[in-house]
Order: C-alpha cells, then structure tokens, then sequence
C-alpha cells in the first residue's frame, strides 16, 4: 500500500474535473468556495463535451430526474435555490397505485418540497415548440453555478488518463491537456472514460450496474396538470419483469421510469396499456410511434478503491443510493471530496481517511436499502400483502390519530428523502407490524368468505 | 407552464406574518422569491431590523438556542418560503457539520452589522451626552 501523506494542493493548484454532471458542479462549487474562504488560489477546469442546452439524449445525463426534499433543502441552505424553469414541477404528493386500488400520500413537510427537472435541454421535441413550457437543464444549471464560482468549462471530450511518475495526465482527441495536481473522476458510469480509470492500475473498479429505462411521452401541459398535478404515480402492478415503474410529471410531458430485467420498448409499451395506467392518461390518447427514450446504466453497487494519490472518483462513479436520490449522493461524495483535497490533501491517506467514510456510509446504508426494496417486490407480487399494506396506510390516512408510520415509511423509501437505514428501523415498530397483521388476516377472511359464498 | 406548478415551498401573501415575536418556532425558512422584513415593535412603535431578499434565510436562531423568536418576520408582497423542520435541519447538520458553514458565514455576517449599529448608535449617544453637556 502506497503512504504519500504529503499531497496538498497549494495556490494556484491545478484541478481538472471530468464530467459537467452534478457531481462534477458540486465539487467544483463547493472546492473553490472552500478554496476562497481558507484564501487559497486553485485553478479549477471542468471538462464537459456535452451541451446541456440541447433537446435529446446525447445532451442529456439520463435520469428520472426528481430531486428529493431533503436535496432541495441542503441546497437551498448552501445558496443554491432551484426556481422554474429548472423545476419542471414542484411535488407533494406520490400515487402508490395497485391493482387493487390506489392511495395518496401527501407530503409530511405540508410543502410542495420535491423538484422535477430535465437534466438535458428537454425531450426531443415532436411538437410545435411554441406551446411548449420553458424550460432550463438543472445540469445547466449547476455548471453556471460552477462558473460563478470560478470554475473554467471547456467543452472537449477527455479520451485518455495516463499516470507519469505518480501524476495523471489526460488527454483529449487533439492531444494532452494541461496538468493537473488532482483528476476529478465525475464522468458517471455511462461514459468511456470509466474504463480507462479501471485501466489505470490503481485498484478502482467500476460499481455494478443495472439499466433503467427512462421515456418523456408529451400530454400536453394542461392534460398534466389535471391529470397528474404536484404528484409522482408509482406502480405495484406486478408487471412481469419489471421491478419498479414511476410516472413523473414535467412541464407539459410526463416521465416514464422503468426499472428491471431486460427492459425493451414493448415493456413500456406494455406498462402504458396496463389498465392501471392507460386510466391516468387522456381518455382520446394514444401511445406516439415516437418518443424520446434512453436506456443509462444506473449504480446498484460500490466501486472499488475510488481513489489514489491525485485522482479521485465521485458520484455514481464511486457510491450512490440504491435506486433512488442519485443526485443527492452526487451531492455527499463531492462534497466530501472536496473538502478533503481543500482542507487536508489530495494523498490517497486524505481520501482514505477524509472521504472513503462517506462513501461507505451510503454503502452500508444501501445494504438496508436492498432489504426494503426486497419487502417491496415480495409485496408487489403478493396480492394479499399488497392489499394489507394498502389499507393500512389508507386507515392512517383517514385516522392521523393512529400516526403516520407506514405512510412515511413508504414516502420516505419512494422518495429517497430519508437514509435506508432509518426507514429500515422505523418499519421494525410492533404498533405498525401489529396492524399491517390484522388487515393480512382481513384480506384473508374476505377472500375465504368470497369462496365460501 | 403557471408559476406555481413549478414553484417549491409555501406561499404567503403580501403582509402575513410568517412568525411573531416571542412565538415558540420549530422552523426556518429560506426564501425562494420575493422579500420580508423582520421587525420588532415596541410601545406601539414598529422598527424593521432587516429586509430579507431571494436566497437569505431566516428563523434558525431557534432552531439553535430553542428560545422564542426574537423578532417577527411579514412577507413584502406576496413570497415563496422554503420551510425546514428543527429536527430535519439537526439531523442534516449531524450528517454532515459542513452545511452549517454557509450559515455561520451569514450569521458572522449579520453579527459584524449588528456590531456596526450598536457602534455607531453609541457614538450618536456619546455626541449627544456631549452636546447637551449643559442640561445634564
């Protein structure tokens, strides 16, 4: 094991972060505010080849994009206010929709608390863009925070890393950029790069990976607003091979996020025809030939051995919340990395000792995450527990006496608003365990005097 | 799109009182659009402290020292606030103590006003003793 405990960035420091992502912004944000408040110059590129401000895929970092309201707020207090038209829509309500009926969970902040936004320009757009809403990327965003900030963007595409004595060295198509004294891994898992990181020789591994499938279908603004309003649908319908699907309102289109095995077109296909599904859309609508559709790896595991002397890895590179607030573990490992290579070093001691902890917190945390997301897909293809936990939550939302105890479990696992590991605790609670058994048995009786009958 | 489809937080008209003084508060707010003042009455006589604006945030003294609050705090036109609750807040601080710097940056901020006030309030009262030596 290397020991070089002595890498610490001095003025006018060279740090060249690949990827104009949030991971990519919020370091670069939160280094050079750090930087300006302990007086120190750092010289800060930030190497992006995408242009968010354009419609599509190719422009776009592929997500649900729902920013969590525990994100919303932690960004708000660090000066970061997200308005429309980067919020696409502000939410306070999530549909847990079965096949069995359906309940509203409103949120417990009483606030529309959650953003929806593009991380792209916007979908490609099939229809007349005069009646389209605005619109403004939240990526876009954040990289003007970043420039606010001081950071440079240059909008070149990062091809190769090589490591000379101990430094890394990038290189571009046209050849070597300039040095630098720390590479910002903020590339995601989507992009090329990661597997020349991988090459390195540095021991980092790339985490596991699953693919989602994420589809923007246009119902025009008005239809949204009646028929989805402030609140995201999440559906239990036992789809086969489909894990978890959402449908998320922005602007005038809605998002559709597919989450499972061997997901394909006709799986949305599919899912829109659903009945439970085809109910929430206009009566005279018609699923479109075309629309605006991407497939991105999304992280289901840790990397390994995220970092080395001068070079380190953050967001969905390194460690990100199973399934959910991907943006927001973007947030904690930039954070964490950059307060490390600010104030103690960029060695791979500092990142070890500095870093790596909040990186294994999510982790750890994960392993929870992995138990609750289990409970739900037991749940989602047993009728009777389905319908137990939907009248149990529904009973607490006619009776708030009782507390709110399974509506804020589910709340806070769909919305990524709270740690796993806190959910995972509050689920083992005997009050709540003790109801959910009695409308098991419920559910039972009725079924037994149906076939009785 | 309308505005309020896409605005987050909790609206408040022009003139309502988010919080009044020596009310028991569990919040703090950030302001997302729009402006308040925050002022303190006395006698009958209402003396604005501050004028909020976009970004700044007020109502954490509280959250801190769980006293009531210090001052009360009217919308100017009708405004948008970000509520987050004393036990949310703590929770985020504990996991991570770095989101508290920008706080303390505004609340030294705020601090080195004050200072400024009561510097310059004491001057005018020591220019006035001086002045009106004659009736004392």
């Amino acid at each position: 094991m290397k020991e070089n405990a002595n890498l610490e960035l001095d003025d006018g420091a060279k740090i060249a972060v690949l990827g104009g992502g949030p991971a990519g912004s919020f370091f670069s944000i939160f280094a050079l505010k750090l930087a300006k408040q302990i007086g120190k110059d750092i010289d800060l590129t930030i190497y992006e080849s995408k242009d968010f401000s354009h419609d599509g895929p190719s422009s776009c970092n592929m997500c649900a994009g729902v920013i969590s309201e525990s994100l919303v707020q932690m960004l708000a207090i660090e000066g970061i206010c997200l308005k429309p038209p980067i919020v696409q829509r502000a939410i306070d309500t999530y549909c847990f929709q079965t096949t069995g009926g359906d309940v509203f969970l409103n949120s417990p902040s009483k606030q529309k608390g959650i953003a929806t936004v593009y991380r792209g320009g916007g979908p490609v757009n099939q229809t007349d863009k005069e009646h389209e809403t605005e619109r403004k990327s939240f990526d876009d965003f954040l990289l003007d925070c970043a420039e606010k900030e001081g950071a440079k963007v240059e909008n070149v595409r990062v091809e190769d890393i090589k490591l000379n004595n101990g430094r890394p060295i990038i290189f571009s198509k046209k050849g070597q950029l300039p040095d630098a004294d720390l590479v910002v891994g903020a590339c995601g898992i989507n992009a090329k790069i990661i597997k020349t990181f991988e090459e390195l020789g540095t021991g980092y591994s790339p985490p596991s990976t699953i693919k989602a499938y994420q589809s923007e279908i246009h119902i025009g603004e008005q239809h949204v607003s009646d028929l989805f309003g402030n609140a995201v649908y999440v559906f239990l319908i036992n789809q086969p091979g489909v894990k978890f699907a959402a449908i998320t309102p922005k602007g005038s289109y809605v998002t559709v996020s597919i989450l499972g095995k061997d997901i394909t077109r006709q799986t949305v296909i599919d899912f829109l025809n659903h009945p439970e599904v085809k109910s929430k859309f206009p009566d005279s609508w018609n699923i479109p030939d075309a629309f605006c559709r991407c497939v991105p790896k999304i992280n289901v595991g840790a990397a390994r051995h995220p970092f080395t002397d001068r070079i380190v890895m953050i967001g969905d590179a390194s460690s990100a919340r199973l399934y959910k607030d991907g943006i927001g573990s973007a947030y904690l490992t930039a954070k964490a990395a950059a307060n490390t290579a600010i104030l103690y070093g960029v060695s791979e001691t500092d990142f070890r000792k500095y870093y790596y902890p909040s990186c294994r917190k999510i982790d750890r945390d994960n392993l929870f995450g992995k138990i609750m997301f289990s409970f739900t897909d037991i749940i989602n293809q047993t009728p009777i527990l389905r319908e137990a936990l939907l009248n149990t939550t529904r009973h607490e939302q006619i009776h708030p006496e009782t507390g709110y105890k399974c509506s804020t479990i589910l709340w806070d696992t769909f919305t990524g608003n709270e740690q796993y590991t806190d959910i995972f605790l509050r689920a083992f609670n005997h009050k709540l365990l003790l109801r959910i058994l009695i409308n098991i048995f419920n559910a039972i009786f009725i079924r037994f005097k149906k076939i009785w009958r | 799109m309308k505005d309020e489809d896409g605005s987050l937080g909790k609206d408040y008209k022009d003139g309502d009182n988010i919080f009044e003084e020596n009310s028991i508060g569990r919040e703090m707010y950030i302001i997302l659009t729009g402006k308040v003042k925050v002022i303190k009455e006395r006698d009958g006589v209402e003396t604005t402290l501050a004028t909020l604006e976009e970004g700044e945030f007020f109502g954490e003294m509280s959250l801190f020292d769980n006293n009531p609050r210090s001052a009360t705090v009217k919308a100017l036109g009708n405004i948008k606030l970000l509520e987050i609750n004393q036990k949310n807040f703590l929770k985020k601080i504990s996991r991570d103590p770095s989101l508290a710097f920008r706080m303390l940056e505004k609340m030294s901020q705020r601090i080195r006003k004050t200072d400024d006030k009561i510097l310059s309030c004491t001057v005018e009262i020591k220019d006035f003793i001086e002045d009106h030596q004659e009736f004392i």
